[in-house]
């Protein structure tokens, strides 16, 4: 367990979560759920930089020099190869996308209610995000996985 | 960021900036070395790149109007990402196997 794994799987959930309710309260818009949208939507956002930097750094640290080695030299090698390689490239993406769902709630913002087009955009990347970032706590639990498993290798 | 236009095409360029890094380390080993130097890391230097380019696009598309086909442009950046992300497993499952 590591605390910086906590700070990253929490922030990015409760970002996942901010980007859910953005979309719920676009689905049918009045003027207090846009305002209540663009102040999650930024909230969001923030979450979604701070599990970022948590990741990263957990990943820059910990994770290349002690959990990587095991678990290519475990049972479940691709946990690595297939999974972290491509949770930390597409990971990068889920922040640019929380900032285009920010920035489209903001610019529109009571216009949302009659510019259907706006508004569907808005609905689509903010789901985007929902999708990106609960695919990232089911990557990482394959990853805690390869990791585990590895490690049960060696003890059992 | 209220300039949707440039939000929106500067995350578009960004997304395929991500995609193009992430398989050019794993085939040239020369740009890995080039982005290790950069930054300490690949990965670092990846992430600073990729937040360079989107900031820098976004001066650069940025305009007061709003552009009248959002959802095209927000279909465009979707796509992108899903397709983007499915190249990053795809490249990464055949390089395992």
């Amino acid at each position: 367990m590591h605390p910086l794994i906590g700070l990253h799987a929490t922030a990015g959930e409760f970002g996942a979560l901010a980007f859910l309710w953005v979309a719920v309260e676009l689905l049918n818009p009045t003027e207090s759920r846009i305002r209540r949208a663009t102040w999650i939507a930024g909230i969001g956002v923030i979450l979604l930089f701070i599990s970022w930097i948590a990741g990263g750094y957990y990943y820059l640290t910990d994770y290349q020099s002690i959990v990587k080695p095991v678990i290519k030299a475990g049972p479940l090698p691709w946990s690595h190869s297939v999974i972290t390689e491509t949770k930390e490239h597409i990971f990068l993406m889920i922040p640019f996308l929380a900032l285009v769902s920010w920035s489209l709630v903001r610019s529109y913002g009571t216009t949302l209610i009659a510019d259907r087009g706006a508004r569907m955009s808005a609905v689509l990347i903010s789901a985007l995000v929902v999708i990106f970032a609960f695919a990232m706590a089911g990557m990482g639990f394959i990853i805690s996985s390869g990791f585990r498993g590895a490690l049960e290798a060696t003890v059992l | 960021m209220k300039n949707i236009r440039g939000v929106l095409s500067a995350a578009i360029v960004t997304i395929w900036t991500i995609v193009v890094m992430a398989i050019a380390t794993e085939i040239y080993p020369a740009f890995k070395a080039i982005l290790t130097s950069f930054a300490g890391q690949h990965w670092t230097a990846k992430s600073t790149i990729s937040l360079a380019v989107f900031f820098v696009l976004y001066l650069f598309f940025r305009s007061k109007e709003k552009p009248r086909n959002i959802l095209s442009y927000a279909v465009a950046l979707a796509l992108s990402a899903v397709i983007g992300g499915a190249v990053i497993f795809g490249f990464y499952l055949w390089h395992f196997l």
